[in-house]
């Protein structure tokens, strides 16, 4: 066994596992080690391309990202920006790597909440804020078809009133109101457009509704006024109560409310009890 | 088709995307690569690849690293040489385990033992690391009782310490011993343009006559470094580079190696399969 050779791999190998470790070793005045191989080594260039070694392992190591958010990484990846979010999420994925047995699921959480963190914090920069979308788009999916259903017929004792039953609206399926720059449904061809072009942004609001007997995503855009409603009745409200916070709200009339209430049932998103 | 027969054969890296493909796109395929790693993790990928001749790769015996990988993962491997009845074992010219240096630092591949960096990395490239690798080589070859081929990585950084090239490297190896070699086009290219040289030029010095099988995959570049990509479709030049070597040797197979996206698109498979076939009967390899 060749001992140097042994020790060189195992401080590259601490240093691509090892944040800190690896900062380190570039610090000349601090002593990570006795003996550093970096030392005399044009190191800052080797460094360098050892901790973005690093981060395209932790890129890899998120291959599955790729069933769930294949257009939040096609974006990334487009933009040029997939080692640098890797690059800054370097020491949180070292340190889920410390916590023995973690799920993929929460793995896969996590480094959402940190890349819904780090595109907000770059929001300047067009493409963080395509990203931004399409990643609100897809996880909004991915959650929405892993929730459990509300069960149609659950016992509320609240709801009970003589003839009150059948005047209280559920809605079919899972339904989420989310503010989109950008309509979801246009965010593929945004972004397999060979178009330079920056895409113009403008909030508005939009409903995913999932009916998981069909296995059926569908988004549509609606008004404030009507995702209002609609987060009130997904909230399980008897139709008294849509009425009073609806009317409190001052945004709909009598009138409107139920003109809407029935378009929502025609449509099948919305029934009654 | 008997890999074991005459003539090349091209095959597909495994991924989650084959379990969706039908009779027809598979019968496309002359074999189905699959990484022990994967086996290892689950093992039912079998079952649902069974009709198809399988080839096993590999990474886990780290065969450029000074640790030993630990005897449950070797009878594992032999448990699945058996089982795939692969005609060799494609492992890395690389090291993923390394000996601690602090007893305290804590990973999650490999609890309570050495460095499991859970990736491929290129060694330190000298007369002693081709020495310790024929050695190696050798023993797993007798140890497994099957060939040993072995890939080139992908090099992103000069590790210290290291005094050769990795076509440098190589050639050390194969001169000093029968070794045969599994040709990553990609990864060489890669090489190529991170360390600024022609890789058409630089194919000349590669020991093509050793070259037993060829892996094809993307590339992409970030922060001006090229990496590896097999989530992407491969250049122009990597199918240029493929002829080269083709017109060369006469390796046994080639493989798209496209098995990071679980939801990869079939027609972009189905180019790439066309433009390695208009290779191999272009240049009358088959």
């Amino acid at each position: 066994m060749n001992l140097q050779n042994a020790y060189i791999q195992s401080v590259c190998a601490r240093a691509i596992l090892d944040l800190s470790f690896l900062n380190k070793l570039g610090n000349k005045k601090t002593a990570a080690l006795k003996e550093n191989p970096f030392r005399d080594y044009s190191s800052a260039h080797n460094l360098n391309a050892l901790r973005l070694f690093s981060a395209f392992i932790a890129k890899v190591q998120h291959n599955y990202l790729w069933n769930d958010f294949p257009l939040t990484i096609a974006s990334l990846k487009r933009s040029g920006k997939e080692l640098a979010v890797f690059s800054a999420y370097l020491e949180l994925h070292q340190q889920n790597k410390r916590i023995p047995g973690l799920p993929v699921e929460e793995k896969k959480q996590r480094f959402v909440c940190f890349l819904q963190r780090f595109l907000e914090e770059n929001k300047q920069d067009h493409s963080c804020r395509l990203t931004s979308e399409i990643l609100l788009f897809e996880n909004t999916s991915r959650l929405l078809k892993r929730s459990p259903v509300s069960p149609v017929l659950k016992n509320k004792s609240g709801y009970r009133g003589r003839g009150l039953l059948k005047t209280i609206p559920f809605v079919n399926g899972n339904i989420k109101i989310c503010a989109h720059a950008v309509n979801p449904a246009l965010l593929n061809s945004i972004l397999n457009s060979a178009s330079a072009a920056p895409v113009p942004f403008r909030k508005k609001t939009f409903c995913y509704w999932y009916n998981k007997e069909k296995d059926e995503l569908r988004i549509f855009e609606i008004s404030k006024q009507v995702g209002l409603l609609l987060s009130i009745i997904d909230s399980e409200k008897n139709i008294s109560a849509i009425r009073a916070l609806t009317l409190i709200s001052g945004k709909l009339s009598l009138g409107n409310l139920k003109d809407i209430i029935q378009a929502l049932v025609h449509e099948g998103i919305v029934s009654y009890r | 088709m008997n890999l074991r027969s005459a003539g090349i054969h091209i095959g597909l890296a495994y991924n989650g995307y084959i379990d969706s493909l039908n009779e027809e796109q598979l019968k496309e395929f002359d074999y189905i690569e699959i990484p022990f790693e994967l086996l290892h993790y689950d093992e039912l990928v079998l079952d649902r690849i069974i009709k198809k001749p399988l080839i096993l790769h590999c990474a886990s015996l780290s065969m450029a690293g000074y640790v030993e990988p630990a005897e449950k993962i070797k009878t594992a491997i032999k448990k699945f040489i058996s089982s795939t009845g692969t005609p060799w074992v494609g492992e890395h010219l690389s090291f993923i385990l390394a000996e601690k240096l602090d007893e305290n630092f804590y990973e999650e591949y490999a609890p309570g033992e050495p460095y499991n960096i859970g990736y491929t990395v290129g060694p330190v490239m000298n007369k002693a690391s081709v020495d310790h690798i024929i050695e190696k080589i050798t023993r797993y070859r007798n140890e497994f009782e099957i060939p040993f081929i072995v890939e080139n990585s992908p090099v992103y950084f000069t590790t210290p310490g290291s005094t050769m090239s990795q076509i440098e490297f190589i050639n050390a190896i194969c001169n000093q011993s029968d070794t045969e070699l599994l040709l990553d086009l990609t990864h060489f290219y890669i090489t190529a343009h991170n360390f600024s040289f022609d890789p058409i030029r630089a194919l000349k010095k590669f020991p093509m006559e050793r070259v037993k099988e060829i892996h094809v995959s993307g590339v992409s570049t970030d922060q001006e470094i090229c990496w590896d990509n097999h989530a992407g479709k491969a250049p122009d030049i990597i199918f240029k580079m493929l002829e080269i070597v083709l017109k060369n040797c006469k390796p046994t197979a080639i493989t798209l190696e496209y098995n990071w996206a679980s939801n990869f698109p079939w027609t972009t498979i189905s180019d790439e399969l066309s433009k390695v076939k208009e290779k191999v009967y272009k240049t009358g390899a088959l």
